[in-house]
């Protein structure tokens, strides 16, 4: 156990001296959520600019019954200016919005083409949307005029949608489908990076031999190394979660403080999901061992770890769908686990068994991996075989004895 | 202090290649034995079996009253290994690093240790320095420290003067000489002649993995008729072809 810690204190000690893993691990998460929040406000600050100061292009085509007043006129009103073209012009972001307005029966039929990847057409359809809600509320109305009857008799129906959840639970909600997202791909960049520098760089510095050669056997070493890593894994995302609330409570006093703009965390849940997070943050240095063992160089294994990043960011991706809710499978699934314990740690739902068995899942498969990565780095190939057999080495050494001799 | 017998090592690449072909061969307390031989000879294999790094396909190695096979552990504990390729942890000071071995290597009073060493070496000015920082020469200060810290009965050096300039190499030498002289058993290899002509009580040809001739400069001197062992080695490898 002491020179489990030994091992931790030095790749701790020396690992937060390397400016990259300070910015990667720690600089990154912890800036994230204050930079996130304040670039987006900026766009919506600029967008909302545009859309003051940029009217809408329209071009109207077809024909309309009644005469001023109506549909056509309404499309060509300040501030629209008319536009010219066609459906390429709109492709391209000539013209924002092109209006078809034809007769059908004794009704009108209108289409509103838009190019839905252009915010400058999006808010044009938006606006005229509204302009055309307008006219068919005063047609109306001058119909039911002129056949003497209430106005609201001539609605078919009306379609208005209540949201019954209380706002600190719709913020909760939000705040549980987004930030645990964050959060994991957050431990993720803050745990690979250093357990790539931990792992690797022995073997770069020249340091593995001589480490090898003194009493301390390898469990400490490949202990003390993924505790290091993992340490870091969680003081990164836990930058990021503090970092973020401060954002967002931030956010909502600029809001306007009220009660519908305060956050109400369950302590209880929050706290639970801290053991998984945990172990996940172990799984994670584990899996990222496992798969840059085979590289020789810091380059080689820093390419080999982005396919660490990118599996457990799908798996996360995997988990934001309506199919995968937390369940007693999900459960057992590395990243996913994760994602839903922060998840429903954050709703205040977070229940024990399922705490419980992702702790021990991700538990269980870091003892699995550190147990191969114990049995590849004991191997004689790992510390001097060739540097292009580096899969092979590995893949020798998981095999029985009187095979990975050959 | 080092007794090898018939030691032989086998690497698969894929074919099978032999590195060591049952070498024998001792080292007393108190003595510098070289293997001396140029590249490829099998002489790191040979020191990287010693020091438990390999495991030996056949024959037999003890350290200090230890199998390599059977005491790993007790092995490491009695041998300081140092070679060319040994490097630093570059963002460590050379205190903390020589106190990093020295907890690796169960020493009982780390801090004290490290102070001590530091002191020998004449390494105060630089102890906080990391080690990233430091001159080739202070770099090989903290690792013959790092190597010694627990005070091993066996030194085992691999080329250590590759890559190093005269004065760093000088050193270097110099240190090993107070090694034999504080009864320390000090195995070294070296392809260059005259470190081996200069430091080795006895010294052992190795070439192809097996070991030519074994013996004092003087002995090798009688065997071979040569004078300089730039000509005993060469006369040596051609008796061999």
């Amino acid at each position: 156990m002491r020179a489990v810690l030994t091992v931790m204190k030095k790749e701790l000690w020396e690992t937060l001296r390397d400016p990259m893993v300070l910015i990667m691990s720690l600089g990154f998460p912890i800036l994230f959520f204050p930079l996130f929040i304040w670039g987006t406000t900026q766009l919506v600050i600029l967008s909302a600019g545009l859309a003051e100061t940029e009217p809408p292009r329209v071009m109207v085509t077809g024909v309309e019954a009644p005469g001023p007043g109506g549909v056509v006129d309404v499309l060509l009103a300040s501030p629209a200016t008319p536009g010219q073209g066609d459906v390429s012009a709109v492709h391209s972001g000539d013209l924002d919005l092109i209006a078809e307005v034809q007769l059908v029966g004794d009704g009108l039929q209108i289409m509103l083409r838009h190019n839905s990847t252009l915010p400058r057409s999006t808010r044009a359809l938006s606006w005229a949307e509204e302009q055309l809600e307008k006219v068919r509320s005063a047609r109306e109305a001058e119909l039911a005029q002129l056949v003497q009857i209430d106005a609201k008799a001539l609605e078919v129906w009306r379609i208005t949608s209540v949201d019954v959840a209380p706002s600190q639970q719709r913020m909760l909600s939000m705040l549980a489908q987004s930030l645990p997202v964050f959060l994991v791909v957050m431990l993720l960049v803050a745990t690979v990076s250093p357990a790539v520098d931990i792992f690797v760089g022995e073997r770069e510095r020249g340091t593995l031999e001589t480490i090898m050669v003194t009493t301390t056997s390898r469990w400490p070493l490949i202990l003390g190394k993924t505790l290091a890593a993992s340490a870091i894994g969680v003081i990164g995302a836990a930058g990021n979660l503090v970092a973020g609330g401060i954002t967002l409570l931030h956010a909502l006093a600029s809001m306007g403080a009220g009660e519908a703009n305060t956050l109400h965390l369950v302590p209880g849940p929050m706290c639970l999901a801290i053991a998984p997070l945990v172990a996940g943050a172990l799984m994670i240095s584990a899996i990222t061992f496992i798969v840059i063992v085979p590289a020789r160089t810091f380059k080689q294994a820093q390419s080999l770890s982005s396919f660490v990043t990118i599996g457990f960011i799908a798996l996360v991706f995997f988990g934001m769908g309506e199919d995968t809710a937390p369940s007693a499978w999900t459960a057992l699934v590395p990243g996913l686990n994760l994602m839903h314990c922060l998840s429903e740690g954050f709703r205040g739902t977070l229940a024990v068994d399922f705490a419980l068995i992702t702790t021990a899942t991700n538990l269980a498969l870091a003892s699995v991996v550190l147990l191969a990565v114990h049995r590849i780095i004991a191997h004689e190939g790992y510390l001097f075989g060739p540097e292009d057999q580096g899969w092979r080495d590995a893949l020798k050494s998981l095999l029985p004895q009187r095979w990975s001799h050959r | 202090m080092i007794q090898i017998d018939g030691l032989t090592k086998r690497f698969y690449n894929p074919e099978p290649v032999v590195a060591v072909d049952g070498i024998s061969f001792s080292c007393q307390p108190g003595e510098i034995f070289g293997l001396l031989g140029p590249n490829g000879a099998g002489k790191t294999t040979t020191l990287r079996v010693l020091s438990t790094l390999l495991q030996p396909d056949e024959g037999t190695a003890v350290v200090a009253g230890h199998n390599v096979q059977e005491a790993p552990e007790a092995v490491r504990r009695s041998i300081g290994f140092l070679s060319a390729s040994t490097g630093l942890y570059g963002r460590l000071t050379a205190s903390e690093m020589i106190r990093y071995f020295a907890e690796l290597q169960e020493v009982q009073d780390p801090a004290g240790r490290t102070a001590a060493l530091i002191d020998r070496f004449g390494i105060s000015e630089f102890a906080h320095v990391r080690c990233d920082r430091l001159s080739t020469g202070m770099k090989q200060k903290v690792s013959i420290a790092r190597a010694i810290v627990h005070d091993p009965p066996v030194l085992v050096f691999d080329e250590p003067t590759l890559g190093l300039d005269v004065l760093v190499a000088e050193t270097l030498l110099q240190f090993i000489e107070s090694c034999r002289d504080a009864g320390r058993c000090v195995l070294f290899s070296t392809h260059i002649m005259r470190e081996a002509e200069r430091l080795c009580d006895r010294i052992g040809i190795i070439h192809q993995g097996r070991i030519l001739a074994n013996g004092s400069l003087e002995e090798l001197r009688t065997l071979t008729g040569e004078h300089y062992l730039e000509q005993i080695f060469i006369r040596l490898v051609e008796g061999e072809a």
